[in-house]
């Protein structure tokens, strides 16, 4: 059966248990090599579209509850709503797009892919990410960035206070006021080619871009121990 | 990990009674906590001047005889429910709260106090929300607003007295509801029992009603004294307020627990999970979380909509 033809698969939350939503999704791609799936009635249940592999386009019809999509396998998963904490945590690969609001920790630690939160996204969004890209449409909550290590992450909104706080690597953008930076924060100046990538990937997900960015990285003063802050980690420890 | 739950009513004519709407959000709930389950519910009406009492107490008959020298007690409306005896009592001028409280829990009839108020009642037991239901039939309760909790315990005993919601003893009709861990707990009780204050539990949420008492009486309003809590309290809190002033919600400056509200102009609902809210309130709205480090008060004099 080619992707074409395939037909959607409607499953209902209502009467189905999250583990039996998963094992009928992985079953449909093992047969079909693709699932198109629509989840109706979530009502914020947890852990929905979790580890969902490759061939995978799922689409949940309203909000999803903590850790929706996470573990992410490769696979698209389009929510119709809000989100809880954990949203697509530690994904390998993959695109997650959620239409409403996202809590704590939306896209913690993932790897590769695209998160899109067209709403606000609360804190610790994009909190250790270790790749990918990470794209929201309104503002973001306290400490967004904190310790990520590589990835990018473009907030059209504002930002809250302890943005990019203790980043190893990475970029962060953002396109309204920010609030008191995290430690060791450097501000750089964008470039056009740049500019022109960012805004080429918010057309993409068709999230309005805002006129202007600033653009956020480690100032890489924490990547190694100095003597000369001994009394800085004695008064932190 | 336990669960909370506020709901405030802001249509006057309620499609369904408030305690209905707390009691399936905290089912939703249950299973962030088997250990205890309870509900605080800020009544409509009040009866001006008539405190009315919920003691806890495995005996079956009531022994008011240590609080007949504060006011008339009404023998006849005295009830028993599960592990509890409701009564009413009709101070006689200048009788603080705190002298019925000391007098019931010192005075020879060596009762726990579960709750007391003009407005407020409060039941809580061990077990689940729906053996609650089955002992105190909370979901034909009818309020303005009320909170809720499932208890999982970490550290303090497991039964009645030691449940939430608390109420903030000596504050007639005010009680809370608490997620997380008070980390100067000890440092804040020896703080308070030199001055006297006598703990109910051993339980650490206990001390949130103590330390918005002590602001109240130090002439803070409660929206005020919340927001003194952000910097008093170490550790992670999501605590909820039942007052007749309205539904107070208070997170922690790091935002260690989750919580999740929807404010409508019908409704503002609050619950550890929005799974909670959804179940309990039908219909499209936003859930958000609040801002880390906010305290925030829904007032319940809000006018219905026209």
């Amino acid at each position: 059966m080619s992707t074409t033809d395939d037909p959607t698969l409607t499953l209902d939350c209502d009467t189905l248990a999250t583990r039996e939503i998963h094992r009928l999704i992985r079953a449909r791609v093992a047969e079909a090599g693709s699932a198109r799936v629509r989840l109706i009635h979530p009502a914020a249940r947890h852990n929905l579209g979790v580890a969902m592999p490759e061939g995978v386009h799922l689409t949940i019809e309203g909000p999803a509850g903590y850790y929706a999509a996470g573990l992410n396998d490769g696979s698209t998963v389009e929510i119709r709503g809000g989100v809880g904490w954990g949203l697509a945590e530690s994904m390998r690969d993959g695109t997650v797009v959620v239409d409403g609001d996202a809590a704590n920790a939306a896209a913690a630690s993932i790897r590769a892919g695209t998160v899109v939160v067209r709403g606000n996204a609360s804190t610790r969004a994009g909190i250790a990410m270790k790749g990918g890209t990470l794209i929201v449409g309104g503002n973001v909550g306290p400490a967004a960035g904190f310790m990520m290590q590589k990835g990018r992450i473009v907030v059209c909104g504002d930002a809250d206070d302890g943005i990019a706080d203790s980043m190893y690597e990475g970029t962060i953008f953002v396109g309204g006021r920010i609030g008191q930076p995290g430690s060791d924060v450097v501000e750089e100046d964008v470039s056009e080619a740049e500019r022109g990538e960012i805004l080429a990937l918010l057309e993409r997900w068709k999230v309005p871009a805002p006129a202007r960015f600033r653009k956020l990285v480690s100032g890489r003063a924490l990547w190694n121990f100095r003597k000369a802050d001994l009394h800085v980690w004695k008064s932190a420890l | 990990m336990c669960g909370i739950v506020g709901f405030l009513d802001r249509q006057g004519h309620r499609p369904r009674p408030t305690g209905r709407v707390v009691l399936a959000m905290l089912e939703a709930l249950g299973r962030r906590g088997p250990g205890g389950a309870g509900i605080a519910l800020v009544r409509d009406s009040p009866a001006h001047g008539v405190w009315q009492i919920r003691v806890s107490s495995k005996r079956p008959d009531l022994d008011l005889s240590c609080v007949e020298h504060l006011g008339g007690t009404d023998r006849e409306s005295a009830t028993r429910q599960g592990d509890t005896l409701k009564f009413t009592l009709t101070p006689d001028p200048g009788v603080t709260v705190d002298e019925i409280e000391r007098a019931l829990v010192l005075g020879g009839c060596q009762l726990h106090v579960v709750c007391l108020g003009e407005r407020l009642d409060l039941v809580k037991q061990v077990g689940s929300p729906s053996a609650l239901e089955a002992t105190y039939g909370v979901s034909s309760w009818q309020g303005p607003l009320a909170i809720g909790h499932t208890r999982m315990s970490t550290e303090s005993r497991i039964d009645l007295d030691h449940s939430q919601p608390f109420w903030a003893h000596g504050l007639a009709d005010v009680a809370t509801v608490h997620n997380g861990h008070i980390t100067n707990y000890h440092k804040l009780r020896r703080h308070y029992e030199h001055r006297g204050v006598r703990f109910a539990t051993d339980n650490d949420s206990e001390v949130i009603g103590v330390y918005l008492r002590d602001r109240l009486d130090r002439g803070r309003t409660l929206v005020d004294a919340m927001a003194d809590s952000l910097d008093a309290l170490d550790g992670s809190f999501n605590y909820l307020v039942a007052s007749p002033e309205g539904l107070g919600v208070v997170r922690d400056r790091h935002g260690f627990k989750p919580l999740m509200v929807a404010e409508t102009g019908h409704f503002v609902a609050v619950a550890t999970e929005e799974q909670a809210l959804r179940k309990a309130l039908p219909g499209d709205y936003r859930v958000v979380e609040p801002r880390p480090g906010s305290a925030r008060l829904y007032p319940a004099d809000v006018p219905a909509l026209v």
